[in-house]
């Protein structure tokens, strides 16, 4: 497919266009706080951070959604009625986390009515990143800094300009028809390659994980997890920024026989997560808590989706407020099982 | 490091002690994490920086509920980590006679977020500290930094930089940064007016994610059952409503009265940056003022609001 070449001055020019046919979702510090958001009039994309503190998934799927209203016996279900969404400016990390989220919300079996609502009709244009962080490991799970998964549209930024190309033809269809961009020229194309290059290189090796599910599944009782989940606070901040965790708790707020019907994200760090109505809960400790989120991302996704649950943007890394780092416990895993089928 | 390496093995063997609470180097830069080290070569790792920001106290109440009863611990304590242990043993939620406090003198601690933004988006590999400033270093950069400007706002409050009540004590004791008054903050709010106010907590509780990182951090939040979790009665919405953000926040602060030792542990924890501490800070000056009572000073005078003297003053009372 074609290239086209979008110069940085041009950004607001470019979102006006996209704003005709989309509500346009950029990546925004407001207040300090940087994340995905509906611009405002005249408001432009932030570019000057490589990831938001809030996960993308946000955009499609909302933290606290009302599912329905309720007055007595009278139900109105709410609708999504804010039009296609475009999201501009998401990294090749979060654009793959839509991806396996949907592989939850949307199978043969369910269609989730209110992620479709939001996502169908939707423009994904990715921007690659230039200088990955020390928390990004996006190439250990099958990423890449300028991976296109996901995407309609993947945006490389070569210095001055955008380059950009169309991934599908909806985001074929939607750079054609805004006039104003010009094609790349092949001078342009060719620059992409040494900016990838060097991304690439900046990132760690990533050690082998083709027998990851296979090792976990054989330490489910091992005592290393009491080592690797000692310091856990049992906090949810690695599963509310995390791109692919969709775990969500439903919660009627009633008042005077009136009330809604609420989705909300759910968090497994949570012992309220899985205690039963008895009062028994399964899942006792933090270590087993933090066990299944583990298991859940890097085993048991393997035979519900084909693939893990982590799209490595490291959020969970940066963000833990003890710097419980998701590599390490991946390679402590990795050494536990081969030495323990080693010993047997 | 080295001198403290082997100060704290000795007193590992001395003390026989099952395991030492503290820290080594993290697996980013500029963080260091909490560490449980069972042996003494296991201290060989064992650091104590500006980059050592977490609470180790908190893992006290994980330890007390441990099958066979808590271990003999040594838990290195910064001022603050010393204060929440003496309330926890004050608060009989965690035996005396097993903890062997190492206090530590503490320079404040880095902000992760404040280093963050002021770095925007270049990689450091380390730091340098001279007098007042911090010299971050990066491929290719150096950026100087005032040292008040990256710390937790509870370091540049803190009146106790050295633990009030310790075992040992390794280091010469540290003067507090004072680069505030004590109320400075509570101080600088009072004087807005009330809608001004209002604006200011509706902004910063309205970006809460309920991801209960600042309860989860807190030293002295260790209720087997949070008030939050309840289901029946449900006593407060589970979804991110601000009106539902702030009656969380406010019954915390008021279960914390007396019992906040400000060590910054939930500011810090916070993904998102909130001010989740000055709610504490403001109730902390009342209980100061109402009851000359500072949380965590020593291991025997019973908290604020959970004794009486005769000459408590009364004029709030109607």
């Amino acid at each position: 497919m074609e290239y086209y070449k979008l110069n940085k001055s041009n950004i607001d020019k470019f979102i006006a266009e996209l704003g005709k046919g989309y509500a346009v979702y950029a990546p925004v510090n407001r207040d300090g706080i940087t994340s995905f958001e509906h611009l405002a009039e005249g408001e432009s994309p932030n570019m000057d951070f490589l990831l938001t503190q809030k996960p993308a998934k946000e955009v499609f799927y909302p933290q606290t959604e009302v599912l329905l209203r309720f007055d007595g016996d009278k139900t109105t279900p709410s609708k999504y009625d804010g039009g296609p969404i475009a999201i501009f400016g998401v990294r090749p990390c979060d654009a793959r986390g839509f991806k396996i989220v949907e592989k939850v919300f949307v199978d043969d079996r369910y269609k989730d009515f209110y992620w479709l609502a939001r996502r169908k009709d939707s423009l994904v244009i990715a921007v690659g990143c230039n200088s990955p962080l020390r928390e990004c490991f996006c190439n250990w799970v099958g990423g890449g800094p300028f991976d296109a998964t996901g995407a309609d549209i993947l945006a490389v930024d070569i210095g001055e300009e955008y380059i950009l190309e169309p991934i599908t033809e909806a985001g074929k269809n939607a750079l054609s028809a805004i006039s104003f961009l010009e094609k790349a020229e092949q001078i342009d194309i060719d620059k992409i390659e040494a900016v990838q290059a060097k991304s690439r290189e900046s990132l760690p090796e990533p050690p082998e994980l083709d027998d990851l599910k296979a090792c976990l599944d054989s330490l489910f009782d091992d005592p290393f997890w009491n080592e690797i989940t000692a310091k856990c606070l049992g906090c949810a901040v690695c599963t509310f920024s995390c791109p692919t965790c969709y775990c969500f708790d439903i919660q009627d707020e009633t008042r005077r026989g009136k009330g809604v019907r609420l989705r909300i994200w759910d968090t497994c760090q949570f012992p309220i997560f899985t205690k039963e109505g008895s009062g028994h809960n399964p899942r006792k400790s933090q270590m087993s808590r933090l066990r299944q989120r583990y298991m859940h991302k890097f085993s048991y996704m393997i035979e519900t989706i084909g693939e893990f649950g982590c799209v490595g943007c490291g959020r969970c890394v940066a963000a833990c407020p003890v710097n419980i780092d998701v590599r390490e416990f991946i390679i402590k895993a990795l050494e536990t099982a081969r030495q323990k089928g080693a010993a047997s | 490091m080295k001198d403290l390496i082997d100060k704290v093995k000795t007193i590992f063997a001395d003390e026989s002690l099952d395991l030492v609470i503290g820290f080594e180097r993290g697996s980013l830069p500029l963080r260091g994490t909490p560490r449980f080290f069972e042996t003494v070569e296991d201290l060989d790792n064992l650091i104590f920086d500006a980059t050592c920001n977490n609470i180790l106290a908190k893992y006290l109440a994980g330890e007390k509920k441990r099958p066979g009863g808590p271990r003999k611990i040594g838990i290195i304590a910064k001022g603050c980590d010393a204060r929440a242990i003496a309330q926890m043993v004050v608060e009989d939620q965690f035996p005396r006679e097993k903890l062997v406090i190492i206090g530590i003198p503490c320079g404040g601690v880095f902000n992760t977020s404040k280093i963050r933004k002021a770095l925007a988006g270049r990689i450091p590999d380390g730091y340098r500290t001279e007098k007042d400033v911090v010299i971050i270093t990066g491929n290719g950069f150096e950026i100087t930094l005032p040292r008040n400007e990256i710390l937790q706002n509870n370091c540049l409050t803190c009146q106790h930089p050295n633990a009030p009540q310790f075992d040992c004590f390794i280091g010469e004791p540290a003067e507090p940064i004072g680069a505030k008054a004590h109320f400075a903050e509570v101080e600088e709010l009072a004087a807005k007016t009330p809608d001004e106010r209002w604006a200011y907590f509706t902004k910063e509780y309205s970006a809460c994610i309920r991801c209960y990182a600042c309860r989860n951090a807190c030293p002295l939040c260790y209720c087997e059952e949070c008030f939050v979790d309840r289901i029946n009665p449900k006593w407060v919405g589970k979804g991110t409503d601000v009106s539902d953000n702030f009656l969380y926040h406010i019954v915390r602060t008021l279960h914390l009265a007396g019992r906040c030792v400000d060590c910054g542990a939930c500011a810090a924890a916070c993904p998102l940056d909130i001010d989740v501490r000055i709610l504490g800070k403001r109730v902390e000056k009342e209980v100061l003022e109402r009851f000359e009572y500072v949380a965590g000073l020593d291991f025997e005078t019973p908290p604020a609001l959970a004794a009486f003297r005769e000459d408590d003053k009364e004029e709030f009372i109607m």
